[in-house]
């Protein structure tokens, strides 16, 4: 196993810098080497990769499901309702849920800025479905909106949490370690708080 | 010296301030002597008046339906209005102006389990019909709209108390007859009688006369044990107007669309800034999208009636596809009777035209895929004639006995549908039963299902061309039953 990478917003000599996907081995490569420079020399901006995948495999499911149950309601003379406040509080939950497993894990292993990235990219590529979902929902549009500030604002802090990891554990795989176990727990909690009635989900 | 000039002043301000405030009586009673049916529409007779000229503004709220009317009250005139509601133990009526102070009336409909029979007889017998609730009436009692009669299941009316209807009474009266209320009239004066006989849907088997109340009871009994055709039910018109799929499909178009351009951008561009700008701006464009794209109204109508008489009754159902959260605003269709919401539990608010005595527009939420309606229901006159002979060799003579042409359609008989030919008054085709075709769509299988199996029918569709409205998709049937040759 290597070493920690360099400390937080260091830049390897001549500026340039190539970002692994969140998903990458994080015993080897979790920052490049001091020195290193990718092929070809050219600057490349940070890639959203696996999370934002992840984002868009959940969205696509979502919205498969919501399009399927409002096509029965319809064809039944039912309410479409239901089911589009079911896949809004199914896309909260579920972005929440892989928000927090990933971005705890990321900000152990690739710093505060790139584990913030990948939890934008993969909350925001739902956006278009819960506009989607909440304009066939009785749902309030504070409370869809106050729910994606809060993954916003988790995206920004969860990464937090594996920086202070990296930097209280000063070892790469025992941050990432701690930081899986912690998301997974936050994850979990979320689930178990989704079935509370305090929970005020979208 | 000083404080009682401003305290007289004061006190002086305040007295021509109460005498400029108009006072608003208000009086509201329930049709039917307070009694309704769950479910069923009903109606409320309102009464205001002012001391002096003023704007006021009524309030009628049944369960989630809102009626709503603006009226010029004048003084020593008394403004009374007809206002149709949904079925709801509690209508709250109130009316006030920006002067007055509001005035509310609670009215309380009594809701019966039990079919209503209403009896409007001057001798007050006792009258008594196994299985149902007796409501005692005198004329005034009786509904001005039509689809307030959908509370009472049967009606007893003598003479005198026909002859106290008004003439909106009179005309509520002919077009529940007409959609097949039963109706028995204690000898009534034979015009009456004669008008009713030719208003009587269900072949006039609903209208009934008879000498004594023994004779009505007994005509009521069995005309019960006879089923007449029922009301249409929501789940069938969707059937007919496959309401929604065109949203539905945009909606999927949509969705599809920017799966697709959000996909080819996390292949091919790396750059985060644009990647979170994909989705930011597939939302605006998607939301702008359902905004601009209204897909139009449906309007189904399916008439029926019988083969010689004068009206057919008709249901028609408004719909209105919901594209976007928001608040919508129709007028209703002055050219059908009887508008109400379909659903009962749909909240809405009716503008009430005071002048003519009928809704004139609607408001409503809508949301994406929600599919509101309004219901109308009347009897529309009747042209159409069909004359069926029997051959030998199984063909059957359909001809045109009527004194207009018809359009091309199909003849429903023994389960087959056959197509007929557009016909000319006094023109015959020949029909071959045994080449019928077993049709299984909805139309087709809605008439089928009205057609009763000692009758033959036949079924037209209006041209699409007729519809002058290009915000409203329009599809209407009419169905013509006949005796089976």
């Amino acid at each position: 196993m290597s070493a920690a990478g360099p400390s937080q917003g260091a830049r390897p000599p001549g500026g340039e810098r190539r970002e692994a996907t969140l998903g990458g081995n994080h015993t080897t490569a979790a920052e490049p080497p001091q020195g290193a420079r990718p092929p070809g020399g050219e600057r490349r901006e940070a890639t959203l990769g696996g999370p934002a995948m992840t984002g868009l495999a959940l969205a696509i499911a979502v919205a498969l499901w919501w399009v399927g149950s409002s096509r029965l309601a319809l064809d039944h003379g039912t309410d479409a309702a239901r089911g589009a406040a079911d896949a809004l509080k199914t896309l909260w939950l579920v972005r929440g849920m892989a928000l927090a497993m990933l971005s705890v894990r990321a900000g152990a292993l690739y710093g505060w800025r790139r584990g913030a990235k990948g939890g934008l990219g993969l909350i925001s590529l739902s956006w278009p479905v819960v506009a989607l979902a909440w304009s066939a929902s009785a749902a309030s549009l504070t409370l869809v909106v106050l729910a994606e500030l809060l993954l916003l604002a988790g995206s920004a802090a969860l990464p937090l949490i594996g920086l202070f990891l990296r930097r209280w554990l000063r070892r790469v795989d025992f941050a990432v370690m701690a930081g899986t176990a912690i998301g997974t727990a936050l994850a979990a909690a979320l689930w178990v708080a989704s079935g509370s009635t305090y929970m005020p989900l979208p | 010296m000083l404080r009682g000039l401003w305290l007289l002043g004061l006190a002086l301000c305040a007295v021509t301030d109460a005498i400029a405030q108009p006072r608003i009586d208000l009086a509201a009673t329930p049709a039917w002597n307070g009694w309704t049916r769950p479910g069923r529409a009903t109606e409320v007779d309102v009464r205001l008046s002012a001391d002096i000229a003023t704007r006021a503004t009524l309030d009628v709220v049944a369960g989630r339906q809102v009626v709503r009317a603006e009226l010029d009250l004048a003084p020593g005139r008394i403004v009374r209005l007809q206002v149709p509601i949904d079925s709801s133990e509690e209508v709250a009526v109130s009316a006030g102006s920006p002067v007055a102070p509001p005035q509310r009336r609670d009215v309380r409909i009594a809701q019966s389990e039990s079919p209503l029979l209403g009896v409007g007889i001057v001798t007050g017998d006792p009258v008594y019909l196994e299985g149902f609730h007796t409501v005692r009436l005198v004329a005034d009692d009786l509904p001005r709209n039509a689809s307030a009669y959908a509370s009472v299941d049967a009606l007893i009316l003598d003479a005198p108390t026909l002859g106290a209807l008004d003439r909106r009474q009179l005309g509520a009266l002919l077009a529940h007859a007409a959609e097949c209320g039963r109706i028995v009239l204690l000898n009534p004066d034979p015009g009456v009688r004669h008008v009713l006989d030719g208003m009587g849907g269900c072949g006039g088997r609903a209208v009934m006369g008879a000498a004594t109340l023994a004779d009505a009871k007994e005509m009521l009994k069995s005309s019960l044990a006879t089923s007449f055709a029922p009301a249409i039910s929501l789940v069938n018109i969707r059937e007919l107007a496959q309401p929604g799929r065109v949203t539905w499909n945009r909606v999927l178009v949509l969705v599809a669309a920017y799966f697709a351009i959000a996909g080819l951008a996390l292949m091919l561009v790396r750059s985060v800034p644009v990647l979170l700008l994909v989705p930011a701006l597939a939302t605006v464009a998607i939301l702008v999208l359902l905004h601009a794209m209204q897909p139009p109204t449906q309007l189904v109508v399916w008439s029926e009636g019988e083969s010689g008489a004068q009206f057919a009754r008709y249901q028609a159902w408004q719909l209105f596809p919901g594209l976007v959260r928001g608040h919508t605003r129709v007028p209703v269709l002055p050219q059908l009777a009887s508008a109400r919401t379909c659903e009962p539990g749909q909240p809405m608010r009716f503008d009430f035209d005071a002048d003519r005595g009928r809704l004139a527009f609607a408001d409503f939420d809508t949301r994406l895929f929600r599919q509101v309606s309004l219901c109308y229901s009347g009897m529309v006159p009747l042209e159409r004639v069909i004359a069926i002979e029997a051959r030998p060799d199984a063909l059957l003579n359909v001809r045109n006995a009527g004194r207009t042409a018809w359009p091309s359609g199909l003849l429903l008989a023994g389960g087959l549908a056959h197509d007929v030919p557009a016909l000319g008054p006094g023109d015959s085709t020949i029909i071959r039963t045994e080449r019928g075709k077993q049709r299984r769509d909805a139309p087709a299988r809605m008439a089928m299902e009205r057609t009763q199996a000692d009758r033959v029918a036949a079924l037209w569709e209006s041209d699409p061309g007729d519809a002058a409205d290009v915000t409203t998709e329009r599809k209407e049937w009419l169905l013509l039953t006949a005796p089976r040759p």
